[in-house]
């Protein structure tokens, strides 16, 4: 007789179904579960489990008697590879972990994990997938928890700001508006090359420990991402001072302001190549070009170094709350367009040295907090040390206060800084006025020390001339030359005036015109 | 330790599916008796090898052991459920005497069974796909063996 065994290929009467594509859906939709761990594999994962408790018994008895310190033994395990996942980061090993699957489209999957026994779900109760909101109704109030989840294809308006700088601060991360009665939420969009390509959370239960939540902002601080920029730092040992600021931004390699002004333009940033010179039409010096490219989700960030004895003290932040004046527009010189932005100045004196900065966001990050916390961040990095020598500040005659800054040491054979100031002057004398002025030592491209001399508010004089067509105003002469920045180079060696002085306000025509000597212009 | 959670979706697996993937389905739904059951624990296992990626050495026997496994977890979930409520398999356009006389062994019977005379694992592999001991298994096919003979006998 036949074997029954031998019939048993009559079982494929029916035809299967084709799988595939529900294999493939349930792939990246779903987390690796235990479910599929074959029953050989789990026997061994419950000898574990029994071993761990046993530990975890003897653990929280040692903790009990207090014998047993969890900062000096918390083991750390490293998630994500750069090569395959995309980023890389480590939390303590005893961390509970769930996979945020891959977008579609992308390959790159993400992680929760989580000091608590707790598992994130989505609000119909499954895992959740890309894009998923997370129910974080139980979630312990002595836990935390954070999650790197893909971002995926974004559809809503992007301002193409630049990208998340690594390595990330904690305060880089936007509180959101929290989950009520339940852990405090904090996030970043991560932006690489461009794109948002991940989102960062963090949660922080009502009573987690100091530890705990040490614990969650040391894996933030040790995320790694493929492809994403950096802070770098800069030093300037002849401006004499330090900032940190996104590698993606773009340091002004000379100064963008025009020569004519008090301040003296020691560092600007942007998030864009910012273009040199131009005026902007405001009371206070600033690089109009720089300003014109700044767009709608361009930072401009500028410092300048002034002479200014009656700057008060450096805040704390450097933020708009502190600013002695604000903008959400800068009007546009000769007709050209006004900009839009956010701006603030605040003029400040830090180790004895006088500053301005200025702030320009676009305003499609005006009030972006993630902008704002980088912004924030850069200025917080400036550093500045004290100038080596005092300033000498009994001015020369006609100069009302006098500021000088010793960029390089001098030579015992130059002119000081009063002399410097007194030749840049000496033109100035019998117009019987008084000048600011700030003067710096510099070095000329061929070694030699100059004193830069700047002075402001200087009164040339009135061009009686009135252009055709325009009606005298109250029967006086139209005032068409009048006021003037000048600056002054002086050779520290020689003591002659190698460069000349600019004048702004009115055309060279106007000034030659008129009664008004045009002075210090140049040839 | 570098722990690798990426999901690396390997076309290989897709040859996998293709080639063993009917096989598969078939033996679990002759020890299920069930084709939903068979389709998720088919689905499910796949899907879990591809969520894994390359930590998994060999595709192919993870996969039966885990579909098994599911399957089995399937199985005991409905029993659980159902109270007893069985006669819902082998609802099937084709229901072949086989399949009927299957229903019949036990479930440990049913599984060796066809693990062994359908999907040609060896005593060892089937112990180890079940949790179970070789002798035992021996045991559930010489038993198993018997009891079929006995009820495709018995029919017309």
């Amino acid at each position: 007789m036949r074997e029954p065994t031998d019939r048993i290929r009559e079982i494929e009467r029916n035809p299967p179904p084709d799988l595939w594509s529900e294999i493939q859906r349930r792939a990246h939709s779903t987390a690796v579960t235990d479910r599929a761990v074959p029953v050989a594999h789990r026997r061994v994962g419950t000898a574990i489990v029994v071993v761990a408790a046993i530990v975890l018994f003897a653990w929280i008895v040692l903790q009990l008697a207090g014998a047993f310190d969890s900062s000096r033994t918390a083991a750390v395990q490293d998630a994500g590879s750069l090569g395959t996942t995309g980023w890389h980061l480590t939390f303590p090993a005893a961390w509970n972990t769930q996979t945020l699957p891959a977008c579609p489209g992308y390959s790159a999957t993400g992680l929760i994990a989580t000091n608590a026994a707790f598992t994130f779900r989505n609000p119909s109760g499954g895992f959740p997938k890309c894009g998923d909101r997370l129910v974080l109704a139980g979630f312990p109030r002595d836990g935390v928890a954070f999650a790197l989840a893909p971002a995926g294809i974004g559809f809503g308006l992007d301002i193409g700001t630049f990208d998340t700088p690594f390595p990330i601060g904690w305060t880089q991360l936007e509180p959101s508006g929290g989950i009520r009665g339940g852990p405090a939420e904090s996030y970043l969009v991560i932006r690489i090359h461009g794109e948002p390509t991940w989102n960062l959370r963090t949660w922080i239960g009502q009573d987690a420990s100091s530890s705990a939540i040490a614990d969650v902002k040391a894996a933030v601080t040790s995320l790694t991402v493929r492809g994403a920029a950096h802070w770098t730092t800069y030093s300037s040992p002849d401006r004499r001072f330090s900032v940190a600021y996104p590698d993606e931004w773009f340091r002004a390699p000379r100064s963008l302001m025009p020569p004519t002004t008090t301040a003296q333009e020691i560092l600007s940033l942007a998030s864009y190549r910012a273009a040199a010179g131009g005026h902007a039409c405001t009371d206070v010096p600033l690089p109009g070009n720089a300003l014109m490219g700044l767009g709608f989700g361009g930072v401009f960030v500028t410092v300048q170094e002034t002479g200014s004895p009656s700057a008060p003290p450096r805040p704390s932040r450097l933020g708009a709350g502190d600013a002695q004046e604000t903008w959400d527009s800068i009007p546009g010189c000769n007709g050209k367009d006004p900009v839009h932005l956010r701006a603030w100045w605040i003029p400040f004196h830090d180790q004895g040295r006088s500053f301005n900065v200025f702030v320009a966001l676009g305003p499609g990050v005006a009030h972006d907090g993630q902008v704002l916390r980088v912004v924030s961040r850069v200025l917080r990095s400036l550093r500045f040390q004290s100038t080596d020598r005092s300033p000498e500040t009994a001015p020369p005659d006609g100069v009302r206060s006098l500021s000088c800054v010793f960029a390089v040491d001098a030579a015992p054979t130059d002119l000081t800084c009063k002399q410097a100031v007194a030749v840049a002057t000496r033109e100035l004398a019998g117009l019987g006025q008084q000048v600011d002025v700030l003067a710096t030592r510099t070095t000329a491209p061929d070694g030699s020390a100059i004193w830069n001399v700047k002075m402001s508010g200087v009164l040339i004089g009135l061009a009686g001339n009135t252009p055709p067509g325009t009606p005298p105003s109250h029967g006086m002469s139209k005032v068409t030359c009048s006021i003037a920045d000048i600056s002054v180079s002086v050779d520290a060696t020689t003591g002659r005036a190698v460069g000349s002085g600019f004048r702004s306000g009115g055309t060279p025509a106007d000034c030659e015109a008129g009664p008004g000597r045009p002075l210090l212009n140049p040839p | 330790v570098e722990q690798d959670v990426g999901v690396s979706p390997d076309a290989d697996l897709e040859a996998v599916y293709r080639e063993e993937g009917g096989k598969l389905w078939w033996a679990l739904l002759a020890y299920s008796g069930d084709r939903d059951v068979a389709s998720d624990a088919v689905a499910e296992a796949f899907a879990q090898a591809l969520a894994r990626g390359s930590a998994i050495r060999s595709p192919s026997a993870w996969i039966w052991k885990a579909a098994f496994r599911i399957a089995g977890g399937d199985l005991k979930q409905r029993r659980r459920v159902e109270a007893g409520a069985s006669e819902q398999a082998y609802e099937m356009p084709e229901p072949s005497d086989v399949l009927i006389a299957l229903s019949r062994l036990s479930e440990r019977q049913r599984a060796a069974i066809v693990l062994h005379y359908y999907a040609g694992y060896s005593l060892k592999e089937i112990a180890q796909i079940l949790g179970s001991a070789k002798p035992t298994i021996g045991v559930h096919l010489t038993r198993g063996r018997r009891r079929l003979r006995e009820l495709l006998e018995d029919q017309p």
